[in-house]
């Protein structure tokens, strides 16, 4: 029996799994995050590859929205630092938008706060791409 | 040898009632060489003309605690600089991230934390970060000056000294 399945077996619910909606807003692409970044079944780095595709197109403005994400995982962080560093790689802006208060907190302790740029609402985020 | 026995007694009741000469200081009163945790910015060339780009180091040494992230400000003059891009310094090459946003008109937030990369060990000696800095000139003259300087240290740079330190710069034209 693994962690999870023992976490599963103690009667811990999982969440629902991250789902990502990608739209364009203003020449930037925003990804609407929702439910929980975490290690899934799909152990793929789902985000960084929906990141990566944007970037194959030539896309190199994003910003990730969690207005709608309710956890982060030390899984979902290094998906996230993997997406950033990939846009870096194509001289590219990745910028994040309507963390929730806890979500901030895991960001600050693990140092990202320092790095990437947050914003407090969407249009705010926006606007800063220029 | 009665002579001798002599002086020998009255010289240390001399000594017993003066005291000998170098033995007046309390070992806590000898200076106590600690260094301080301090931080120091470097601009390289120092001179430039417009259009050349100039690096802007940032500098430690003697940390007394272990650095897997830091985040400063750094001011300078946006006529004269255009900020480039944020490079990782010596002793941040294995840290997941090292990076500068544009917060205003020249103002820059730079940040950096280790991730999986190793923590900076207690007592080094290196760049955080190197700052990249096109040079525009503005309208300015040959010979103008102006410094780039930094502040606001947070985490684990809290306590370094000085509290804002600034390196300067020549315009040549």
């Amino acid at each position: 029996m693994d962690t999870r399945d023992a976490w599963n077996s103690a009667g811990c619910e999982k969440g629902l799994p991250m789902s990502v909606k990608v739209r364009e807003k203003d020449g930037v692409i925003v990804f609407d995050l929702a439910g929980e970044i975490r290690l899934s079944d799909n152990v793929s780095p789902a985000l960084q590859r929906q990141v990566v595709e944007q970037l194959a197109e030539g896309k190199s403005d994003i910003l990730l929205n969690f207005a709608k994400v309710d956890f982060i995982d030390s899984y979902g962080i290094g998906d996230i630092v993997a997406s950033y560093l990939a846009v870096k790689e194509q001289k590219g802006r990745l910028k994040l938008s309507c963390l929730s208060p806890k979500i901030w907190l895991i960001f600050q302790y693990s140092g990202l706060t320092r790095v990437l740029e947050i914003f407090d609402s969407e249009d705010k985020a926006i606007q800063s791409f220029g | 040898m009665i002579i001798w026995k002599s002086s020998l007694r009255q010289l240390l009741i001399y000594c017993l009632l003066t005291g000998f000469s170098g033995c007046g200081k309390s070992p806590t009163e000898a200076p106590i060489d600690v260094e301080q945790p301090s931080i120091l910015l470097t601009c390289n060339p120092v001179t430039a003309g417009a259009n050349e780009v100039i690096s802007v180091s940032v500098l430690i040494k003697s940390n007394t605690k272990e650095i897997r992230v830091f985040g400063l400000d750094m001011a300078f003059d946006s006529r004269m600089f255009q900020f480039q891009e944020v490079r990782k310094g010596t002793l941040t090459g294995g840290w997941a991230a090292v990076d500068g946003n544009a917060v205003g008109p020249g103002s820059l937030r730079v940040g950096g934390f280790s991730g999986g990369g190793a923590a900076i060990p207690l007592k080094s000696e290196g760049s955080l970060a190197e700052i990249r800095f096109k040079v525009t000139g503005g309208d300015y003259g040959n010979g103008q000056q102006s410094q780039i300087c930094v502040k606001q240290y947070t985490d684990d740079l809290v306590g370094f000294q000085p509290a804002s330190v600034c390196s300067t710069f020549t315009l040549k034209k």
